[in-house]
């Protein structure tokens, strides 16, 4: 008897159809459930304690990055579920012989109102493209922020997994050399809140969506005139790209250029070097950094294209 | 040497792609949005039109 991570399915308001994401790695749900036990008196024990708030998060990962972007973007998805059922996360029911058991016997955590947002995309160098994404929940009307059944039905994973690694960069319109990682960093801050003494939270707002990109890499001449001088450079979604390339299971390694199955993101605003590190008997390693930015066309400060050639 | 190229990157501009980079949502919601509005677009033109008498 045990439980296994299987899949999530999305289906919210906004969206034309469930959508079953694979590829699933890590998946975690904090309650986060603040207790007051103030002492009173000459007490050293509590003699009253009470749940003044809970606010479940969850938080996982994905090497399904095509799935996951397609339905949150860059800023985020918001669950609402008067016609659809929501955002489920499930975990198979494991029969003696270790294999998911026949029948409606699953676990589904089911989330009627909330926000699945994208929190960091990580790649290094060889390794596979993993994103990682939190789900904020909300009470939705009589409704727990998330309803909890075991006698759900395992849905069918019809998308294929598939890998991405990292791709070409263009800084400035710089093709850069000797990249070893490359974090995304979304930069959503949101912030769900609740009144009049409820527990669970109501509503949610993003604060802050400042998304960070930070290349890192053994070129230390990304520091020069161009692309990026110690004044750092403005850089536009003309001229500024990071690709992460699609694997294949066979010889050639990635699919090819032309064929749009890679991601590429876009960004506007400014590059800086952010450290040069050296040491004894190693390479050196620079690090470069992209706060993004709106630009003057109203332009989101990332764009991501999950159906992309290399160009 | 750093090769430098020419600007390159051309955001679409389709009504899907321009809602997916002005508001930075997915790309499955923009379709349904543009979808939406068509419909919604095709209604209210079948509204408009006269019927003969």
């Amino acid at each position: 008897m045990g439980h296994r991570p299987f899949a999530i399915k999305s289906h919210a308001d906004s969206q034309g159809a469930a959508v079953i994401v694979p590829g699933v790695t890590t998946t975690n749900i904090a309650v986060n459930a603040t207790l007051l036990n103030e002492l009173t008196g000459a007490a050293v024990r509590p003699r009253h304690t009470a749940i003044a708030a809970i606010k479940p998060l969850f938080t996982g990962s994905s090497f399904a990055l095509k799935t996951i972007l397609d339905i949150v973007g860059t800023t985020g998805l918001g669950i609402d579920s008067s016609v659809n059922p929501g955002w489920a996360y499930y975990l198979a029911l494991l029969d003696d012989f270790g294999d998911p058991t026949a029948g409606s016997v699953h676990r589904e955590y089911l989330v009627k109102k909330g926000v699945w947002i994208p929190r960091r995309l990580t790649c290094a160098h060889q390794g596979n493209a993993v994103l990682e994404w939190e789900v904020y929940t909300l009470q939705k009307a009589s409704n727990l922020p998330i309803v909890v059944s075991d006698v759900a039905a395992l849905p069918t994973v019809t998308i294929a997994d598939s890998k991405w690694t990292l791709g070409s960069i263009d800084i400035g319109g710089v093709v850069l050399s000797d990249y070893t990682n490359v974090t995304i960093d979304f930069g959503l801050e949101v912030i769900p809140d609740s009144t009049q003494s409820d527990v669970y939270d109501k509503r949610i707002g993003v604060k802050n969506n400042v998304p960070i990109i930070t290349i890192e890499g053994h070129d230390i001449k990304w520091w020069a005139a161009s692309p990026i001088p110690l004044n750092g450079a403005a850089l536009a979604h003309a001229n500024s790209n990071v690709y992460f390339r699609k694997r294949t299971q066979d010889g050639e390694h990635y699919v090819t250029d032309i064929t749009a199955e890679h991601l590429k993101f876009t960004m506007a605003g400014i590059g800086t070097i952010d450290t040069v590190g050296s040491d004894t008997n190693s390479v050196a390693t620079t690090g470069l950094r992209i706060q993004a930015v709106e630009d003057a066309s109203g332009n989101s400060p990332l764009i991501v294209d999950t159906a992309s050639a290399i160009t | 040497m750093l090769e430098k190229k020419k600007n390159k990157n051309i955001l679409k501009d389709d009504p899907v792609s321009e809602l997916c980079n002005k508001r930075g949502i997915g790309r499955a919601i923009a379709e349904e949005i543009v979808k939406r509005e068509q419909a919604e677009a095709k209604a209210a033109t079948r509204k408009e039109t006269p019927k003969e008498q």
